[in-house]
């Protein structure tokens, strides 16, 4: 019998698929130390996790590392969640990372990832349904403790930008088991008050215990909530809470929230003159483009209208003046050369000229009808005798 | 707060839109004075609001009721 043999790829493949079905090494949690570190230029963390005794390949893609609050470095000690599988490429297994925290914050770390990962899914955190910051906010709420720098940084930084600001502060607790009850009821009076266009949640740095109570889920839910905008600042540009994951704007710090949040007063100021001065300009423009409108309809003779229509009908009257009185004259003349002709005719059929040559009419005295017959003849009858030159009265015998 | 329907944020939206109006479309004389005039109306008015404006911090305060009232915040 003759032996299969198989390529090194299809062997790699079918390793992997054995790692892959394997729920034990597609969700697994491990703790080591941090060596061979390196960050690659493409945002993906490359590293090895290692125990006294042992060592494994890792990778975080750019997307999940995005999500770290540390920079990971040699040496660290951390507790990793991930899949294991194999780089077919290499044939080599490791460890895709999905999530890290350093070892020793322990149970608060892991309640934090569970919350952020159930109420991501839940979709509160989704861009689209983000509010947006008013460009110019007429008052702003500020959630924070009222004493201490953070207050003193927002008044200071939003004054020195827009030194009308309108503030008004709802005392907060920023540290301990109080955060989430006094920072919801914060919220949610703003909102039964509506008497602010913007909020702020505010909070200086501190450590991850320090800011763990704005990892609450019952915060998340009243900012997501709010029909007010909210802007999350809540510890320093590293520190991520749950709070700004849920917030429609998150600012690294507090007095960069004062920033997004209060424009320039001048930049406004530059805003309002210079629209006005497009205004002036353009209404300028449009007289100006009008007046010349006008000027080019003057030059189209547009006034010497009427006139022109006048001549013209002057010109057609003359025409047909000209034109008739030609057509008389040519009527005038055809029927005077047929009168004479007719003329001529009845002068050539006249009895005078029969009469010059001789001939005489006879006619009865009587009643002057022309004697044509003997028949009508009698004894003594008077007669007339008509010849070229005159009359004779004649008796027949 | 001002007791104007619209937010100042509004009217200078407004007022750019009016510019954006008169400079690009072709307006017959009396809509554009009538742009010309509410133009320059809105810019007098926003002006007038940003100059007029106070500046105002006050904080909230719950007495034992739990009814809420506004005070003046004292800067230090």
């Amino acid at each position: 019998m003759e032996e299969k043999i198989y390529s090194v790829s299809s062997l790699n493949k079918y390793i992997k698929m054995l790692f892959e079905q394997d729920t034990f090494l597609n969700f697994i949690t491990i703790k080591g130390e941090i060596t061979n570190f390196k960050a690659h230029y493409t945002g993906h963390l490359y590293f090895t996790l290692k125990d006294e005794f042992s060592a494994i390949k890792c990778v975080m893609f750019k997307s999940q590392a995005a999500f770290l609050n540390f920079t990971p470095e040699d040496g660290m000690k951390v507790v990793i969640r991930g899949q294991v599988s194999v780089f077919e490429r290499d044939g080599t297994y490791q460890i895709y990372c999905k999530s890290m925290k350093q070892e020793g914050l322990g149970d608060l770390y892991l309640a934090y990832e569970k919350l952020k990962e159930k109420l991501c899914k839940e979709g509160l955190f989704d861009e689209e349904i983000k509010k947006k910051i008013p460009f110019l906010p007429s008052r702003v709420g500020v959630i924070t403790s009222k004493t201490g720098a953070v207050i003193r940084d927002i008044i200071n930084v939003s004054t020195r930008r827009y030194n009308k600001v309108n503030l008004v502060i709802y005392p907060a607790a920023v540290q301990g088991v109080n955060v989430p009850e006094t920072v919801i009821k914060g919220i949610e009076t703003f909102n039964k008050l509506n008497n602010v266009d913007v909020i702020i949640i505010a909070r200086g740095g501190g450590s991850f215990e320090d800011l763990f109570g704005f990892n609450d889920e019952g915060i998340a839910r009243a900012i997501f909530k709010s029909n007010i905008p909210i802007v999350s600042a809540v510890g320093h540009e590293t520190d991520f809470t749950i709070c700004d994951f849920v917030a429609d704007l998150r600012a690294p710090t507090p007095s960069a929230a004062a920033e997004l949040v209060y424009p320039e007063y001048s930049e406004i100021i530059k805003k309002i003159l210079m629209s006005k001065g497009r205004i002036i300009n353009s209404m300028n423009n449009y007289i100006l483009r009008k007046k010349e409108f006008v000027t080019r309809l003057k030059s189209m003779k547009l006034e010497k209208v009427p006139l022109d229509i006048i001549n013209k009908y002057h010109m057609t009257i003359d025409n047909i003046m000209t034109r008739s009185q030609s057509k008389l004259r040519l009527l005038l003349e055809h029927n005077k050369s047929k009168c004479q002709s007719a003329i001529a005719k009845i002068d050539a059929l006249s009895p005078l000229k029969t009469l010059s040559r001789g001939y005489s009419v006879v006619q009865s005295k009587e009643n002057n009808k022309v004697i044509k017959s003997i028949k009508d003849l009698k004894k003594d009858d008077k007669l007339n005798l008509i010849l070229q030159d005159g009359t004779v009265d004649v008796v027949v015998e | 707060m001002t007791d104007k329907e619209t937010s100042l944020e509004e009217d200078l939206k407004e007022l750019e839109s009016i510019a954006l109006e008169l400079e690009q479309s072709d307006l017959t004389l009396d809509d554009a004075i009538k742009k010309f005039e509410k133009g320059i109306k809105l810019s007098k008015e926003c002006t007038k609001r940003l100059e007029d404006a106070e500046k105002k911090i006050t904080i909230l305060i719950e007495d034992e009721n739990g009814q809420i009232e506004e005070e003046k915040f004292e800067d230090e």
